[in-house]
């Protein structure tokens, strides 16, 4: 059977399973697994395998979801999930949202508008999109809601203040995209810093329009606060900024990683959660608990997503894809247009680190070719990366919100509150494409 | 009959899926500790843990796989239910089949070749490259523990609504795992 | 037409991947088409970890292994890994090449995994990049935080270093902020990773490497094959571990020069090990290697026979490739 085929149709099954309500991973898992062994066993060069087949499918499949499980760098998600869970349940969380609002209860929109300073700092840090929506799902979310913000705009703006994290130094994405590229990592990183500031920039001018638009989704207090009591309100968050300083100092400081950093916070949180007596034993396991569960949930989906990324690699679409476009015989700019609709695409499926697997090596050798500022281009591909993490049906940052949130808000509802950021994102994404100086003038 | 059978096969399962969800929880608070000390003993402590970032990696694995079942028995997978809400009764029961057997399909195919990893790792004697040379064949077991148990939620969710069981008592069964 | 899945976890760049498709077009240009292959890099398809139970079980046809990541797997080709005196990629890569396809217990080896070998890749001796000031002694690692691989961790440790164990896409954050003074590297991967951007020092040990990276077949694919297509294989393999080894010590050789001069306006200080420092350093590595001997005793090989090949060869290579 022809691979591509097979890859097309299995991406149209996963789309339909999911829109039915199978769960992500049991449908991105079924997909690749049935499409894995179809393509061992009616190889492209004919003929049926089906029990030749067999082996490679599930050696694949089992080994692919195994060894993203057996992960040392992954395991600060799970400690970022639980230092929100006890962040929230020691009403640290709550504090510094008091602050916020004693401040900004003036500003329409300013408790998201601050969430997104606090996700994109805390995304920043850790260099991880994901490990921001699970602490700043559970903490800021709350929040929000509590001050009478609307469902929508309040996780929408923490999904999307998450994907600040690739663009703002530090970075994994562009560390590894500086390896593929033979380009400097410094660069790309000081590339990143105005890109990343222009996005947060759009997130606020949508957080305003939003809250303009719709005041009843971002109710402003009426209260009013005397400076005395917004000095209080500072003070008694405390705790927050305290592992905010610890975080920041360790990672600048050289003291620890930002993998590492994840278990010093949750250490660091326990220690004051329990000696200002915020939390009960009993509270405190139930935050494990919870942190425990939701780890499974979210890993379960990576794996699958992981397993996923093995069968579209096989497919063959990526490189299709590519050469669809060029057939095309299109200018330079067009091709970039097309790259960056193959990237959205990908996006609705893949994880960030799974597309740029799959298609750095066809795509650089391609932008050279057309003479392309490969610095620039990395900008490029690290800004649609992230914004695949809050596209529809697999959106990575939308997921892990959904379920770290208690009540849970549904995933289409965290979609819906995404979309204008998703729309602000393509606009900077534009502006970025139209101006490279942008991302170059300081490199 | 089978109806009760299934019933009381169902809670032994859900016990011991809260009893592997402890064990995540052991796991999750036992790398913050590690992770600590290897810090530590970069900068002050006297001693290190040998191998610690394979350890961590392979309590990463403990604490995925072991909740599992749990999440699954919670119904807590996280999936759209965009158009969902707006299905009738018996098409969301249709929908609700289509999950599980998917879930079956993805699942059980994992759990069968991770019985033949650990095989084939135990009478290997693999071993991971480090100062401790850890077998491999531990955390492939576990690995298995957690699938199985995923595997085994599924086919009986899946009896459950086969035989009508999930109708009948599924209030009782949200309550006994609440408590 | 015998089509094939080749999987690499590394990226599509650099001398190695050079090195990988010079190698899988002659293949399909020596065979007239015979063998077609489809390339998955970037462990989009195989991780570096999946690589051994992925080409057994012929997921992909032919990859790259790299044998220290299954040290009971291959325990005898890990002769190649061990800390002993192998300053010259070609030589090295011969030395190790000679091996692979002569000695018979290494052949098993491979036979019992279901693979066979066909080809080597060399990285060169493994060196040290640091923020640091000049290093020429071990003693001037006292106090240091080191990432290593392989064993010069616990070596150096016996001089004072701390040993930190990261992976070598995390080097240059680590470096940058000062988590670790020193990282070990091979010359060219210091260019690949931009280490030298947040470093001041290279320094040069010349000692030993990891020579456990292969490219490698499945067997039955391999068997499946008729014998001239096989022996094209073989010779195509035996050209890519020599032209392969040139290029890498080319461009180590380089790294030298380019490190020094500056790259984008960051340049580095290289340093040499002295020469009484080296003395110290093998007899602080001696215990890595009876270890590694009494390890290859338990496992039904002759440890000191095999080391004592491996030495042979790579004299023998040596006095060959001089500069
Ligand atoms: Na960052
Ligand atoms: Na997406």
């Amino acid at each position: 059977m022809d691979p591509t085929l097979v890859g097309i149709i299995g991406l149209a099954v996963a789309l339909l399973l999911i829109a039915l309500r199978t769960p992500i991973a049991f449908a991105l898992g079924a997909v690749a697994i049935t499409c894995i062994f179809i393509f061992f066993a009616f190889p492209a060069s004919g003929g049926m395998h089906l029990q030749r087949a067999i082996k490679p499918t599930l050696t694949l499949s089992t080994g692919t979801m195994f060894e993203l499980f057996h992960s040392y760098s992954l395991s600060a998600i799970p400690m970022f999930v639980a230092l929100g869970h006890i962040s929230y349940k020691a009403g640290i969380t709550s504090d510094i949202y008091f602050a916020a609002r004693a401040w900004l209860n003036r500003v329409p929109g300013g408790l998201a508008m601050a969430s997104v300073i606090g996700c994109g700092g805390f995304a920043a840090i850790s260099g991880s999109s994901l490990a921001c929506a699970a602490t700043m799902g559970r903490v800021a979310v709350p929040e929000m809601q509590k001050h009478g913000y609307s469902d929508a705009l309040a996780t929408g703006s923490v999904a999307a203040g998450g994907t600040l994290g690739s663009l703002i130094p530090p970075s994994i994405l562009f560390i590894l995209y500086g390896v593929f590229a033979e380009e400097s990592i410094s660069s790309l990183f000081i590339a990143g810093v105005i890109p990343g500031l222009l996005s947060m920039a759009g997130y606020w001018l949508v957080i305003a329009i939003w809250a303009s638009v719709r005041p009843q989704d971002a109710a402003s207090g009426s209260q009013t606060f005397r400076m005395s009591e917004r000095m209080m309100a500072l003070v008694n968050s405390w705790p927050a900024l305290l592992i905010f300083l610890i975080i920041i100092g360790g990672i600048y400081g050289g003291i620890f990683t930002a993998t590492e950093a994840a278990g010093v916070s949750f250490v660091v949180v326990t220690v004051i959660s329990f000696v200002t007596k915020r939390i009960t034993l009993k509270e405190y396991f139930e935050a494990i608990k919870e942190t425990a569960y939701q780890t499974a949930a979210i890993f379960l989906i990576a794996g699958a997503a992981k397993i996923f990324v093995t069968f579209v690699s096989l497919t063959g679409v990526t490189n299709a894809m590519l050469v669809l476009v060029q057939s095309y015989d299109p200018s330079a700019a067009v091709l970039l247009i097309g790259i960056a609709v193959i990237y959205l695409i990908m996006g609705m499926f893949l994880d960030p680190l799974g597309i740029l697997l799959l298609t750095l090596p066809f795509v650089l050798p391609l932008m050279e070719q057309n003479g392309y500022n490969l610095i620039w281009f990395g900008v490029i591909v690290v800004k649609l990366l992230e914004i695949g993490l809050i596209t529809p049906p697999v959106g990575l940052n939308v997921f892990v919100i959904n379920s770290v949130t208690e009540p849970k808000v549904p995933v289409g509802r965290i979609f819906a509150g995404v979309t204008p950021f998703f729309a602000m994102d393509l606009v900077v994404l534009g502006l970025l494409l139209a101006f490279p100086a942008l991302s170059l003038w300081l490199t | 009959m089978f109806v009760n059978l299934l019933n009381a096969a169902d809670r032994a399962l859900a016990r011991l899926e809260r009893f592997m969800l402890g064990i995540a929880v052991g796991a999750i608070l036992l790398t913050a500790i590690i992770v600590l000390i290897g810090i530590g003993s970069r900068e002050i402590l006297p001693f290190r843990i040998p191998d610690d970032t394979e350890i961590i990696a392979q309590l990463m694995v403990v604490s995925i796989a072991f909740g599992l079942g749990y999440v699954t028995n919670n119904n807590a997978h996280i999936a759209i239910d965009l158009f969902y809400v707006h299905f009738g009764r018996r098409f969301q029961r249709f929908c609700d089949s289509i999950a599980v057997v998917a879930g079956l399909i993805a699942f059980v195919p994992i759990t069968y070749w991770a019985i033949h990893d650990v095989e084939k790792l135990f009478r290997t004697g693999r071993y991971y490259a480090g100062e401790l040379q850890f077998p491999e064949w531990p955390t492939r077991a576990i690995f298995l523990f957690g699938f199985a148990v995923l595997s085994l939620r599924l086919i009986m969710i899946f009896m459950r609504r086969v035989t009508g069981a999930d109708l009948e008592r599924s209030t009782d069964i949200n309550a006994d795992i609440a408590a | 037409q015998t089509a094939m899945l080749y999987a690499d976890h590394g990226p599509n760049r650099g001398t190695r991947a050079a090195s990988t498709q010079w190698f899988l077009s002659e293949v399909e240009a020596r065979t007239e088409g015979r063998i077609v292959v489809d390339q998955q890099w970037a462990g989009a398809l195989l991780g570096a970890k999946a690589m051994l139970e992925g080409i057994g079980s012929d997921v992909a046809s032919l990859g790259t292994l790299m044998g220290s990541l299954y040290p009971g797997e291959f325990t005898g080709w890990r002769v190649g890994d061990l800390p002993i005196v192998n300053p010259n990629e070609i030589a090295g890569a011969m030395a190790m090449h000679e091996m692979m396809v002569n000695n018979e217990s290494l052949i098993a080896e491979f036979d019992r995994q279901n693979l066979k070998y066909l080809g080597s890749y060399s990285v060169g001796p493994a060196q040290m990049i640091c923020n640091s000031g000049p290093i020429t002694t071990l003693e001037d690692f006292d106090g240091l935080k080191v990432r290593y691989a392989g064993e010069y961790g616990n070596i150096l440790s016996q001089f004072g270093a701390i040993p930190v164990s990261l992976s070598v896409s995390k080097a240059y954050q680590a470096l940058d902020t000062g988590l670790i003074d020193c990282s070990q590297a091979y010359g060219y991967l210091i260019l690949a990773y931009k280490l030298y951007e947040v470093t001041n020092q290279y320094v040069i040990f010349d000692e030993g490497t990891l020579q456990t990276n292969a490219m490698v077949m499945n067997k039955d694919a391999f068997e499946a094959l008729d014998a001239a297509d096989q022996k094209i294989l073989i010779d195509v393999g035996t050209e890519m571990t020599k032209n392969n080894a040139m290029d890498t010590r080319k461009a180590n050789k380089a790294a030298i020069t380019k490190l020094q001069e500056g790259v984008d306006g960051h340049s580095v200080n290289v340093s040499y090990l002295s020469d009484e420092a080296k003395v110290k350093l093998h007899a602080a590595s001696k215990a890595s290697v009876d270890a590694w001997i009494e390890e290859a005793n338990a496992n039904g090989y002759d440890g000191q026979a095999l080391l004592d090949e491996f030495q042979m060869r790579l004299a023998k290579n040596l006095e060959i490739y001089k500069d």
